[in-house]
């Protein structure tokens, strides 16, 4: 009697402290620079991405998302949120070199030109001259893009869109959010993107 | 058993039930989407079941856990923890025998990251571990004896 007392107490504590932590969404898109949000202003359906440029979950889910996107034009308005992952050596750098290409207005063919080549710049010792590479493709102004690099703008960038993943509970990537509802990884978004943006145009 | 050794199933009993709480807090603390998103890499379970199975396991190993650190029932929570990590060690091995490259073997969520190969080491010593408290009978430090 008195065990079972005692377990009935310690699983309601425990129950407890994972309801009390356990994080709710919030106001995702808010906050993101413009340049890293397409899609008409206003889109019935928000869609936000957590991405992290070296993870190669996040590029396998790219031309899913896309395919999405492209079933719906017009529909959709989606924001990029950077969320790099710790395990990833260059995520961050990756991230720096974006940011640097949305500084002129070129964030996202750089995004999916870091998707599209993410297995050869990752494996680089340092990957920074190829980010320039990319730059010069895109024809942006490489003085620029390798001040831009620098600039400790991003820091500020990064922190507030890892504050943001923290008060929506995001741990992992890629976290894609359509309207209210979250998948994590392409098979998830092939699986129920369809259903879930159709919820979110009504 | 020698008053030395008595401690091992205690030992065995905070290593194994503090693992199984950190990793089900980290994963209940997180959307269940993000553990399903990580048993996906397993290419193992079916994928219709693979948010059920990420809704209850991270609960199992919570409640597991604490009781087992606890020393609470462990006629039923010692054999319950050996069948996690058993489950642990067999999804891993079958993994490594597949040649799946895992990124993570996911274990704590996105929270903390661990490679698979340290995994595999960790829960088959867990294991070996949990032999020891399954077949304790002195339950020294634990509640199940303070309760009698």
């Amino acid at each position: 009697m008195k065990r079972t007392l005692v377990a009935f107490l310690l699983t309601v504590a425990a129950v407890s402290a994972v309801v009390l932590v356990r994080g709710s969404g919030g106001p995702l898109a808010s906050g993101v620079p413009a340049y890293r949000v397409r899609g008409p202003f206003r889109a019935r359906v928000k869609i936000v991405v957590f991405s992290d440029f070296q993870c190669p979950g996040c590029a396998k889910a790219e031309p899913v998302l896309k395919a999405l996107l492209d079933r719906h034009p017009g529909e959709a308005r989606v924001a990029f949120r950077h969320y790099p992952l710790r395990m990833h050596r260059w995520s961050v750098l990756a991230a720096r070199a974006a940011e640097a290409a949305g500084f002129q207005g070129k964030f996202w063919p750089y995004h999916d030109l870091l998707f599209q080549r993410q297995k050869e710049w990752e494996v680089q010792p340092d990957p920074t001259e190829m980010f320039l590479r990319y730059a010069a493709e895109l024809g942006l102004d490489g003085d620029r893009f390798r001040r831009d690099f620098q600039d400790p703008r991003w820091t500020a960038l990064l922190t507030a869109d890892m504050e943001t993943a923290r008060k929506a509970n995001v741990s992992s990537t890629p976290t894609i959010f359509i309207g209210d509802n979250r998948v994590v990884g392409g098979t998830q978004l092939e699986a129920d993107g369809e259903r879930l943006f159709r919820e979110a145009a009504r | 058993m020698t008053r030395r050794l008595a401690w091992i199933p205690v030992a065995g009993r905070l290593l194994a039930g503090g693992i199984l709480v950190a990793g089900g807090f980290l994963k209940l603390r997180a959307p269940a989407e993000e553990f399903a998103a990580a048993l996906e890499a397993y290419r193992f379970f079916p994928p219709d079941l693979l948010l059920p199975i990420a809704r209850v396991v991270p609960w199992a190993e919570y409640l597991t856990g604490l009781y087992l650190i606890a020393g609470l029932w462990l006629r039923w929570t010692a054999p319950m923890a050996a069948l996690l990590y058993g489950a642990f060690v067999a999804s891993l091995s079958a993994a490594f025998l597949r040649g799946i490259s895992l990124e993570s073997c996911g274990c704590f969520g996105g929270a903390w990251i661990f490679s698979p190969a340290w995994t595999l080491a960790t829960d088959s010593f867990m294991l070996l571990f949990l032999w020891a408290v399954v077949s304790d009978r002195e339950r020294i430090f634990s509640l199940d004896r303070r309760l009698k």
